[in-house]
């Protein structure tokens, strides 16, 4: 009974800081409290009117497409040959596709400024995208890799004698089988860049700057009620996301727990 | 031909027997030759970088390119920077521990619940992580805050005194929670994975043979779940060592943190030796707290093994 009252607790602190930002993105003050407030839509109506915001939100959406698109298949092709084949220096290779979630982001996200601006790239969407893949494709190639943990591979030596060719029976075979972790990974990678302010914050430029870096300067110079809404349009997406996941193949098979870890 | 046991056992020849297969493996080790070409040039070649650039002499000191620990000198024995780092330290150990002793119990409740609740509270344990960090920082200002929703609920509630009327932002216990929030699921998700292996019945057998609750507790499940709490302090320890958007928001320039030096030499003075040395520093910090804790935690357990 303790352990149930400690757990819902946490639970409801768990979620309180995502709740507050939403519930007072919709009232009159602009901040949640627990004296009555009116409903309204006031600074949504601030937040698609200011074309800053707006921008961001663009270039949000721009680069996430982008980095999910871009892990998803390099993350794929990695997953693949490691399930597949045998090869030296598979170990060093796994190795390498999950060291960047074992350095801190900040590091990373320093390193890439160091780098990209010698190379001339940085300040720019491409820089942004090349540096979010780099996170996420760990994520990829751990959630297609785990779908084929039980895979058959006579399936695709079938499909080969039949005749088909080996676009065909990756295009046919392997790739509806081992879809929902290719989703499940695409789709936390465009989460995981949509969301992601540091590798954003040292990477943005003075024309690029993504919704949460935007959201995290107007948090550090001059927070008002705006920023409720915007990072309420930041909550939006990610269920929206999810929503969409839930339709097309539904959460558990594409976030299996294990490999979010 | 025997017949095939595993997928991996059979593949040598399905790799080289047709004509069509050996396009198949060329096609697919093609795709990951620029996945690791990507890798090298825009993560790896980056590291090293940054790792080069710290042991140059800072660009404005006009010096010859020679190597020097100058960078690492300056960052060790300033003072300044010895209290940031035992600040980042402290940051890291406390949000930690926090996580560390709201999770267990968390986990331990995902473990003993039925399939369905079980999933529902994953929901509940998942979802903060599908939130940018941005926005939860920005949802704990609204809840500190001076008018925040905390001190809303004291004044409602009658308690009108020098604590309602302050704000609670911009100390250590707000970054550490800030911290612990962002990164908790982690730890709950690392224990969780290891009470799944615990055989429960080993539990009832011990409350069968007298022992008292608490004694099954630390005697047999805290020890059996110990890997998990490793894994679980090894993942957060590190990314709670390198945050820097909840701390810089949270805590402010009164909880100044290695990260945000290294943001400002980078970004603010452009000394980038001298900010590569602070990553390279804090790369290495982790490494050797993580490889020294993962060290001893694992003689620990090896020696709880031994009868």
């Amino acid at each position: 009974m303790i352990l149930r009252s400690f757990c819902g607790v946490m639970l409801a602190i768990l979620t309180l800081p995502s709740f507050v930002v939403v519930y007072g993105s919709f009232t009159a003050s602009g901040y949640a409290s627990v004296a009555f407030q009116h409903f309204t839509l006031h600074w949504y109506h601030a937040f698609f009117s200011d074309d800053q915001f707006i921008a961001s939100t663009l270039i949000s959406l721009k680069v996430a497409f982008s980095t999910a698109f871009l892990s998803g298949v390099i993350g794929t092709f990695v997953a693949v040959c490691i399930a597949r084949y045998n090869f030296r220096g598979k170990a060093m290779l796994e190795a390498l596709f999950t060291l960047p979630l074992m350095i801190p982001t900040v590091v990373l996200a320093l390193a890439f400024l160091l780098f990209y601006t010698w190379l001339g790239i940085s300040g720019g969407v491409t820089a942004i995208v090349i540096g979010h893949a780099i996170l996420t494709t760990p994520y990829v190639v751990r959630l297609v890799k785990s779908s084929f943990a039980n895979y058959n591979w006579s399936l695709d030596r079938a499909a080969a004698n039949l005749g088909a060719s080996p676009a065909r029976v990756f295009f046919h075979v392997t790739g509806p089988l081992i879809a929902p972790g290719i989703i499940g990974g695409m789709v936390l990678s465009f989460i995981v860049s949509f969301d992601d302010v540091v590798v954003a914050l040292f990477l943005s430029g003075p024309e690029v700057v993504t919704l949460p870096v935007r959201i995290f300067n107007y948090l550090s110079e001059s927070p008002g009620p705006i920023v409720g809404a915007a990072g309420s349009a930041l909550v939006f997406f990610s269920l929206i996301t999810m929503f969409l996941v839930e339709v097309v193949v539904g959460t558990r098979a594409a976030l299996n727990v294990e490999a979010v870890k | 031909m025997s017949p095939a046991i595993n997928g991996t056992a059979d593949l040598s020849w399905f790799g080289r027997r047709s004509n069509g297969n050996v396009f198949a493996s060329a096609f697919l080790y093609g795709g990951m030759a620029v996945a690791l070409v990507i890798f090298l040039v825009f993560f790896l070649a980056p590291m090293i970088y940054m790792l080069i650039e710290s042991f140059k002499p800072p660009m404005m000191s006009g010096e010859a390119d020679a190597l020097t620990f100058e960078n690492y000198r300056s960052f060790v024995t300033d003072p300044l920077y010895q209290t940031i780092l035992q600040r980042t330290l402290r940051v890291a150990a406390l949000s930690s521990s926090l996580m560390l002793l709201c999770g267990y119990p968390v986990a331990y409740l995902l473990r003993i619940v039925g399939p369905r609740t079980r999933s529902r509270l994953f929901f509940f344990v998942i979802s903060p992580m599908l939130v940018s960090v941005v926005v939860r920082t920005y949802g704990w200002v609204v809840i500190l805050g001076k008018e925040g929703v905390l001190n809303s609920v004291l004044l409602a509630a009658g308690i009108d005194n020098g604590f309602s009327r302050s704000t609670h932002l911009f100390n250590m216990t707000a970054v550490v929670i800030g911290v612990s929030h962002v990164f908790i699921p982690l730890m709950i998700l690392a224990i969780y994975n290891s009470l799944q292996k615990v055989d429960f019945s080993l539990l009832k057998a011990a409350a069968n043979l007298g022992a008292p609750p608490y004694r099954v507790f630390f005697e047999v499940t805290l020890p059996l779940t110990l890997p998990g709490i490793i894994a679980g302090l090894t993942t957060v320890f590190p990314l709670a060592m390198g945050s820097f958007i909840t701390v810089a928001v949270l805590g402010g320039p009164a909880v100044w943190v290695v990260s945000m030096s290294a943001y400002q030499q980078a970004t603010t003075l452009l000394n980038w030796q001298f900010a590569g040395a602070i990553g390279a520093a804090l790369l290495i910090a982790v490494t050797i707290i993580v490889g020294l804790f993962n060290f001893v935690m694992s003689h620990i357990v090896r020696e709880q093994v031994r009868p």
